[in-house]
């Protein structure tokens, strides 16, 4: 470590001794790059047929799919298109394999619907057997005779001389 | 030594097939001396394994291209330590590998329980499971074939002066390791699968089954997880495109059979403890290790289209068979057993910790299906509208961003919820500082300029969950204390070493509060792409990267041209950083190798894309924040977990009729005990 750091002290001061006493360097051509582009590149997969990344994801060199896909989006969102009309254009030369999600209708609406749903019908299930375990076995913190336990319950289950018999078995356990 | 090793291919088919047998007969015939054969068979299975994978190792080591795996995946400059590696770099070798993990876990476990009571019905499941691999690695991918060149008088043998190489972005240490790591989780599971098995063939389903293979459990549990984290950490440093987890279907396979062991590692807690869950249990676990064969089924069949699949190949069919024998069994097996796996004890109220588990349990699999149904979704739309579709990123984070954030409330719910029921009075108490903690970060932050709802929502979990694990510590001390006096950090080790299983759990999940926090950085992820000349710079945030140069040279295995880039920030210098572009002379496939500046609060990642034609450096600069606590997330969660494994002093009790009281009382449930 200390040796990369020597190493790395002579170019580093020469560095910003350069950059202090020079002008400021000049800019890039940087691409371009606005939220509506990094929408586009990010709802579209690379179509090269080697992979399935998704274009701004894609980091295959001079990519054949990505690279003209990034170009044009940029051109058409210059140009005035909006994401979604850009969006379109490219389903409608490729097809649906060119979006990185189904779209939500007719049968790929089930893609999008299918996991709320097993989530709805597993919270109804465990709410059902919540139920059911509670029904069938009476709850020994009920007090004979039907009484109401503690407001919490805590005052019934404790007054249960195997529950207090376990706590001090297992207070004198922690010392 | 090629001779060895298909010699001993053809010794674990026939031990693993006489194993099954022998213990099939040592059950139906009550014979110890049976059994005892069934299990010693099933140990050398595992020696012969070993034998067959040191001699196709031996064969990458020294280069002999006669054989078509060799040849495949090397080449004579590779380093050694890729040689070795290269040994699970394509599907035969690995599925040699995982067959040799699966038996050497086996083997392990038969030996360290030999005087169970399940043993032969253990040892016979094991031994179909293990038949089945070394059946498929010796007939179907043997990786010991030879090259031949067809000629007129037939095949002769052919040796070409070089191999092909290995595909570069596997040349990295990670790799040397994440495979055999994740592979060790996929096995592993086989030792608690082959006990659940076993418990439901002999009706002995009280929890003791459980609790015996409960570190043969965490092990494969944390193997698995371990595995996913060091892909992504791969993904992230290897692959260039700045992202460490991109949804491919690979990486889906191994992610779901985490989340149901996550789920099984939480609900066995409530059978141990009340007896209760029996069926959810073992259906659980034999689900969480049929995904694991899943997921290798979906890793080298090609049926679905993924960056890391091997080749398809023609045995994808008789994997899908087996998987579907080895439900179906599972699930008649269960299914028979139904009586015999009635729960023994009640509960007492809806807003108990049983229920949280449940609600826990709900959203892991939930999670769980929706990455499963999008993973297959592609096939099953490609079947029904004949046209292929992708399902990628942005499905699956919407789906499961907020699946995501329930789990993480869970994880912080969990711990304030009393076993058996939680009162109105316990829950206001419980819940008052992590909750006041929660609302107060998700209050602050929109005030401090964050605007991403799941982000706030996030950081306000992380937040709330923080505290109430900070707090379950200290309550934990505090009553040591109240009763044995010292020092705070004595009575919190004391109290960490006396129940490492509860305290090791707590850990974890800070370590998935920290992975949380590391996961909503990229809500915040930016990046720039910039063609650069010498001397130009572009700008993200507070830094400026500024091209210094273009050099270039080469190794014996790879041409490079690099990028040597000045970071700074505010105007002060960071550092030079030179990424760069490497094309492997061998494979002729053109790599980027990233350089990165890591810190606490963000990463920024430089890419050098490349040179364009007016000879200007392609330049890509992502700033992620938070990144790193990805990684400590994983960190803390592998201290927490080998805490977690290490023996208690005070032991766990299977089947407790009643819920811990201390615990009971320590989550302000029940009064405080009445001094000795």
């Amino acid at each position: 470590m200390r040796r990369r750091t020597s190493r790395l002290a002579v170019p580093l001061a020469a560095a910003a001794l350069l950059s202090a006493g020079a002008e400021r360097p000049a800019r890039a051509q940087e691409r371009y790059n606005t939220e509506e582009y990094r929408r586009v590149t990010g709802a579209l997969t690379c179509q090269c047929g080697g992979c399935t990344a998704i274009v701004s994801e894609c980091a295959m060199d001079r990519c054949p799919s990505s690279n003209p896909i990034r170009e044009e989006t940029a051109e058409r969102l210059r140009a005035g298109e909006t994401p979604e009309a850009v969006i379109a254009r490219f389903r409608d030369r490729y097809g649906l394999a060119v979006l990185a999600a189904p779209p939500a209708a007719g049968f790929h609406l089930t893609a999008w619907v299918l996991p709320g749903v097993f989530l709805v019908f597993g919270g109804a299930a465990a709410a059902f057997v919540i139920r059911r375990w509670r029904r069938e076995t009476p709850n020994p913190a009920v007090a004979p005779g039907g009484a109401a336990p503690g407001a919490d319950g805590a005052a019934g289950a404790a007054a249960r001389p195997e529950v207090i018999a376990r706590i001090e078995r297992e207070v004198s356990e922690l010392r | 030594m090629h001779h060895l090793g298909n010699f001993s291919l053809m010794a674990v088919v026939v031990l693993c097939a006489y194993a099954a047998v022998a213990a099939l007969a040592g059950i139906r015939r009550n014979s110890p001396a049976l059994s005892v054969s069934a299990r010693r068979a099933l140990v050398a299975a595992a020696g012969f394994s070993a034998l067959s994978v040191a001699s196709l190792l031996a064969l990458f080591l020294a280069d002999d291209f006669r054989f078509r795996y060799v040849a495949s995946y090397s080449a004579a400059e590779l380093p050694f330590y890729y040689k070795i590696s290269a040994l699970w770099a394509g599907n035969d070798g690995s599925l040699l590998f995982w067959t040799f993990l699966m038996l050497a876990f086996s083997a392990a476990a038969v030996v360290a329980r030999r005087r169970d009571r399940l043993m032969p019905q253990v040892v016979f499941t094991l031994a179909g499971v293990s038949l089945f691999f070394a059946y498929m690695n010796y007939w179907v991918c043997n990786p010991f074939g030879q090259l031949a060149e067809i000629t007129a008088a037939g095949p002769v043998p052919f040796l070409p002066p070089n191999g092909n190489g290995l595909n570069p972005l596997l040349q990295h240490p990670i790799m040397a390791i994440h495979p055999p790591i994740l592979y060790i989780g996929y096995v592993g599971f086989v030792v608690p699968f082959a006990f659940c098995i076993a418990a439901l063939w002999t009706r002995r389903l009280d929890a003791a089954w459980i609790a015996n293979t409960r570190r043969w459990t965490l092990i494969a549990w944390f193997f698995l997880g371990s595995g996913i984290l060091l892909g992504g950490r791969w993904a992230y440093v290897e692959l260039g495109w700045g992202g460490y987890w991109g949804w491919d279907p690979v990486e889906n396979a191994a992610l779901m059979p985490w989340l149901t062991g996550t789920a099984f590692l939480h609900s066995v807690m409530i059978q141990e403890r009340k007896g209760m869950l029996k069926v959810w249990n073992a259906g659980l676990l034999m689900a969480t290790y049929l995904l694991c064969v899943f997921g290798t089924f979906l890793t080298r069949s090609g049926i679905v289209s993924s960056v890391h699949a091997f080749a398809s190949s023609e045995f994808a069919w008789r994997f899908l068979f087996f998987i579907v024998v080895a439900a179906a069994l599972s699930a008649a097996l269960l299914i028979s057993r139904l009586k015999d796996l009635r729960t023994e004890n009640e509960l007492q109220a809806v807003v108990s910790r049983e229920s949280g588990f449940l609600f826990n349990n709900l959203l892991l699999l939930a999670a769980c299906f929706s990455v499963l149904w999008g993973t297959l979704f592609p096939v099953l739309s490609e079947a029904v509208q004949g046209e292929q579709i992708t399902v990628g990123a942005p499905f699956f984070n919407r789906v499961n961003v907020p699946l995501g954030l329930g789990l993480l409330l869970m994880t912080g719910v969990g711990p304030l919820l009393a076993w058996r029921r939680s009162s109105a009075d316990s829950l206001r108490r419980n819940f008052a500082v992590p909750g006041a903690a929660g609302l107060a970060a998700g209050a602050a932050l929109p005030l401090l300029g964050m605007r991403h709802p799941y982000a706030i929502v996030c950081f306000a979990l992380a937040a709330f969950v923080t505290v109430t694990i900070t707090l379950e510590f200290h309550r934990g001390v505090r009553a040591r204390r109240a009763h044995r006096g010292g020092g705070y950090a004595a009575a919190l080790a004391d109290l960490v070493l006396r129940n490492t299983r509860r305290y090791g759990g707590y850990i974890v999940h800070f370590g998935i509060v920290l992975l949380f926090v590391g996961f909503a950085g990229n809500a915040f992820n930016t990046e720039v792409i910039a063609d650069l000349n010498r001397g130009e710079s572009t700008r993200i945030g507070p830094y400026e990267v500024t091209l210094e140069d273009l050099p270039g040279g080469a190794t014996p295995v790879y041409d490079w041209l690099g990028a040597r880039l000045l970071l700074t920030k505010h105007e002060e210098p960071i550092g030079l950083f030179q990424p760069r572009r490497q094309l492997d002379r061998a494979t002729g496939q053109a790599t980027s190798e990233v350089r990165r500046h890591a810190t606490f609060t963000e990463d920024l990642y430089l890419v050098f894309s490349g040179v364009t034609e007016d000879r200007r450096a392609t330049i890509h600069v992502y700033r992620n924040p938070l990144v790193r606590w990805v990684w400590i997330g994983g960190l803390v969660m592998f201290l927490g977990t080998i805490l977690t494994l290490l023996p208690g002093r005070r032991p766990v009790r299977a089947a407790a009729p009643a819920a811990t009281a201390v615990e009971d009382r320590l989550a302000g449930q029940l009064p405080p005990a009445r001094p000795a």
